[in-house]
């Protein structure tokens, strides 16, 4: 008898689905969000996906629509979503957050402590910033070929980052980590909406740089690939342009194979001099202009000339980044890393010492390979 | 009450002398008591031939006796009564002066009669058993004695290819019913006297013949005798398949685990018996139990040994995969669907969200229904007439999974994870690990629908728990991964290369482990 009812109780909490179970047809699937920040409000603009099933497919209808809600603070804002969406929303689907400026410019306490404390909130995905409209209109925006923004802006920071090598895509948790860890400040990709054509399409522009929890400045596109290249990883990809040592109106296109940066600091009394290694190899792409390029002499004048403007890049981003005395490249980390104990002393007031760090950047990019065709092209004469 | 009473009367005549009493008679001299004996026995037994005959110089009177259908009637003319009643007289002198005499019994059995197999017997009791075996017995008057006759010949299957274990490469012959069919088989691939074949008699009625196979310097002795020992232990009216042994002898018996495996092929056999296997036959039955047996050894085909071993080791690794998809696929899914969706890429979420849209039921109750359904139409698959099976897998397949998702009772992802658990159950060489899973899926998927991977987690650790605790014989049943050893799992997960397979795998007791380079270890005799 004690065993029956034992196995009918067991039977019994079996039968019963466990907490947490969301039936998938009682679900919606959150693509994207963008956050704005208006008046002490956050206004929440959720991407949602209508699914729609394989034999139904084609170009009938949306393939999602947007839900707006506000709150006093941001999980607050998405319940409020239940006010009027019946179903719930599985957060862990979303794959973009978009902030608007106001957002961004405004204190990060309103998102950093929330985001990382949900399990529902995914901490691969990319953030970025919208830059001259709000993110709620960036996310209305419906994106080219791809059925939705978070999956566009994806595979656009990402392909552009391997094909054009300008800004670097950062995700949730490297944003976050920014934002705690002592001696970096996180700096996120921007995008703005192009009005140019009748057609409204993405597109990015700038790096947005961040300080003491709020965005204070931002990168134009040197700035960003001298950001790029300061990465301590390893980068592959990108392509540059140098002027053409024999003929002055002619460019050269270079493509960028790989390179790595060594940033070693040097302290030396009160002058701290960030010695940068840049190792670089690259591609000969195509050239303007007219002259026989393919000698080993006006080789090592091309690889002396990329290097310059790699490193005028580099210098250009050093600036900024000094201007805005913001240190987005990670500098006092890497201080702390190599002198633990000058650090402790520096840490208080990096404020002070950011701006005046000396930068000693030495680049040595060489051209690998020229594809198909190992001699510049000629004109019939 | 005319029954009532008509039983009555039986049971008044059978006090006079049981069934019992009678068969445990000596044979008399009088042939008339002798035969009176039998017809009491063989009352109601209308199969059962007595023919008399009379033979010899002052005619003997002679009866034989045999059952129709079981003896070869065609020998029984030949070699017997045309030797006694036509050739005996056509030998003026000697034949007949050998019929004199008190050497005329032993000249009958090793003079005259021209048959192989010819045996004297004294009892009523093992008259009744050799006639029931197919044999002819003759009962002489003037003797308490009888011969026996080795005229077994029935009508039975022919060695035919076993339609359960269909293999591509290999010997393709399978067991029959006939237990004389099935040790010749053995015995014409292990051509040794080492290779023994123990016979026993079990069931009360049945009498049936059950034999223990094995070689003799390669099974460990005490496992024989263990066998041997469970066996006799065995006291049941009959034995009409291999199965009702296997459940009587089995180390555990409370579990879903078979502890020894079936199998209709001599060559498999015959691999088990040299890796210090034993098998069990039994006369009316093709399959052949093979003990002990580890539950990763399920997952083995014979095929593996005749295919090229990288192939080989590539199918058994697929086979593995086979099997854990078989076994956790629909709760894998449900638990993902239902507790896990950040598990799920979002375009293919958007997909299933897509076809679930307006199925009425609960992931975990979809996928109880399709799989409650897929053996709903596999067992009626087995059953069915062969004229009408492939109707059924037609409306079944087809027409019922199409149908149902266009009703949007289920949704097709799901109809699709059924599939192919369907499919990847079938992969499994062996039907008594088939069985396992499909008793076990249906425990993963509860533990999926009620806790999502933490369910199965648990589920997959008491299985663990289950299946270690097991033994087949003494031999631990999650062998050689539990207790682990990788010598052996070199022939589990892979197929270990025969230029490399020079030890058979280790059996608790067992001596001689060498199997190459080393004959003399074997049993064998080393070539000069």
């Amino acid at each position: 008898m004690k065993r029956l009812a034992a196995a009918a109780l067991l039977i019994l909490i079996l039968l019963q689905p466990g907490c947490g179970s969301i039936e998938i047809n009682q679900a919606s699937v959150p693509i994207g969000m963008a956050l704005d920040y208006q008046a002490g409000q956050i206004h929440l603009a959720v991407q949602m996906a209508n699914p729609t099933s394989p034999e139904q497919s084609g170009g009938q209808g949306p393939r999602f629509f947007i839900l707006t809600s506000t709150g006093r603070t941001m999980i607050e804002a998405t319940r409020n979503i239940m006010l009027s969406f019946p179903r719930r929303p599985l957060w862990s689907q979303a794959g973009l957050y978009i902030f608007g400026e106001d957002f961004a410019r405004s204190d990060m306490d309103m998102f950093a402590d929330g985001v990382t404390r949900s399990r529902f909130i995914r901490k691969n995905i990319p953030i970025v910033v919208a830059h001259g409209a709000t993110a709620e209109e960036v996310i209305n925006v419906k994106p080219l070929i791809e059925p939705y923004t978070s999956t566009a802006i994806r595979d656009l920071l990402q392909t552009q980052e391997s094909q054009l090598g300008i800004y670097t895509p950062v995700t949730m948790i490297e944003f976050v980590d920014r934002l705690s860890a002592p001696g970096v400040e996180p700096v996120l990709p921007m995008i703005t909406i192009d009005r140019s054509s009748e057609k409204e399409k993405l597109l990015l522009d700038g790096m947005a740089v961040f300080k003491d929890r709020k965005m204070i400045g931002s990168l134009n596109e040197p700035e960003s690939r001298g950001y790029r290249l300061l990465s301590p990883k390893m980068i592959q990809g990108g392509l540059f342009l140098i002027r053409s040592p024999q003929d002055e109106n002619g460019w050269i296109t270079l493509e960028l194979s790989r390179s790595q940066a060594k940033i070693t600091p040097l302290l030396e009394g009160s002058q701290i001099t960030m010695q940068i290694e840049l190792k670089a190899e690259g591609n000969f792409y195509e050239q303007t202009g007219t002259g026989e390029l393919f000698s080993l002499p006006v080789f090592a004048q091309l690889n002396a000339l990329a290097s310059q403007e790699l490193e005028q890049e580099i210098r250009q981003c050093i600036g900024q980044a000094q201007t805005l005395n913001s240190d987005f490249l990670g500098w006092g980390q890497i201080i702390q890393a190599s002198h633990p104990q000058p650090w402790k002393e520096l840490e208080p007031v990096w404020d002070q010492v950011f701006p005046n760090i000396q930068a000693d950047v030495k680049v040595d990019f060489k051209i690998r390979r020229s594809y198909l065709t190992d001699t510049s092209f000629t004109f019939r004469e | 009450m005319r029954y009532l009473g008509s039983s009555r009367k039986i049971k008044a005549k059978e006090a006079a002398a049981s069934p019992a009493e009678l068969i445990a008679q000596p044979l008399s001299a009088s042939i008339t008591e002798n035969l009176d004996t039998l017809k009491k026995l063989l009352q109601g037994c209308s199969d059962a031939v007595l023919k008399e005959f009379r033979f010899g110089p002052a005619p003997t009177t002679g009866y034989l006796i045999y059952f129709d259908g079981l003896a070869d009637r065609k020998e029984i003319e030949d070699n017997l009564l045309r030797t006694l009643l036509l050739e005996l007289n056509m030998i003026p002198k000697d034949g007949t002066a050998l019929l004199e005499g008190p050497e005329m019994f032993a000249s009958l059995q090793n003079r005259i009669l021209t048959l192989a197999e010819l045996k004297s017997l004294e009892s009523i009791e093992e008259v009744c058993h050799h006639i029931a075996s197919g044999d002819c017995v003759i009962l002489i008057d003037g003797w308490s004695k009888g011969l026996v006759a080795g005229t077994r010949s029935w009508e039975g299957r022919k060695v035919a290819s076993p339609e359960n274990e269909i293999v591509i490469f290999g010997p393709k012959e399978g067991f029959t019913e006939t237990i004389r069919f099935n040790t010749a088989l053995l015995r014409r691939r292990l051509k040794s006297t080492s290779f023994k074949i123990e016979s026993m008699v079990l069931g009360r009625i049945s009498k049936t013949d059950v034999v223990v196979c094995y070689i003799e310097n390669i099974a460990p002795p005490g496992l024989v005798e263990e066998v041997k020992k469970r066996l006799s232990k065995i006291d049941i009216d009959a034995v009409l398949d291999t199965g009702y042994i296997s459940e009587i002898i089995a180390d555990n018996r409370w579990t879903i685990f078979n502890q020894m495996e079936y199998t209709e092929k001599p060559d498999r056999v015959c691999g088990s018996l040299l890796e210090g296997r034993l098998a069990i036959m039994v006369d009316g039955s093709p399959m052949v139990l093979v003990l002990p047996i580890s539950f990763p050894q399920y997952i083995v085909s014979p095929e593996d040994y005749y295919l090229h071993f990288i192939p080989a080791s590539l199918y058994r690794l697929l086979r593995l995969v086979a099997f854990m998809m078989a076994l956790t696929l629909p709760s894998l899914y449900v638990a993902i669907i239902t507790y896990h969706h950040e598990m799920i890429p979002t375009p293919l979420l958007l997909t299933i969200a897509a076809t679930r849209q307006g199925v009425p039921f609960p992931a975990f109750v979809e996928a109880l229904i399709l799989d409650l359904t897929f053996e709903l139409l596999r067992e009626a698959g087995l059953r069915l007439p062969r004229a009408v099976g492939p109707a059924v897998s037609i409306v079944g397949a087809l027409i019922i999974g199409d149908a149902a998702v266009r009703a949007g009772l289920v949704s097709t992802p799901m109809v699709v994870i059924i599939a192919f658990t369907g499919i990847a159950s079938f992969v499994t060489p062996s039907y008594n690990a088939g069985t396992v899973i499909r008793i076990a899926r249906f425990g993963f998927l509860f533990a999926a629908g009620a806790l999502g991977f933490l369910g199965i987690t648990i589920a997959l650790i008491l299985m663990g728990l289950r299946m270690v605790s097991l033994t087949s014989f003494g031999m631990p049943y999650m062998a050689p991964i539990a207790p682990f050893n990788l010598q052996q799992m070199g022939d589990i997960i892979i197929r270990r290369p025969w230029f490399k397979n020079r030890e058979r795998p280790f059996i608790e007791g067992m001596k001689n482990q060498v199997r190459q380079s080393v004959p003399s270890e074997d049993g064998g005799v080393k070539k000069q």
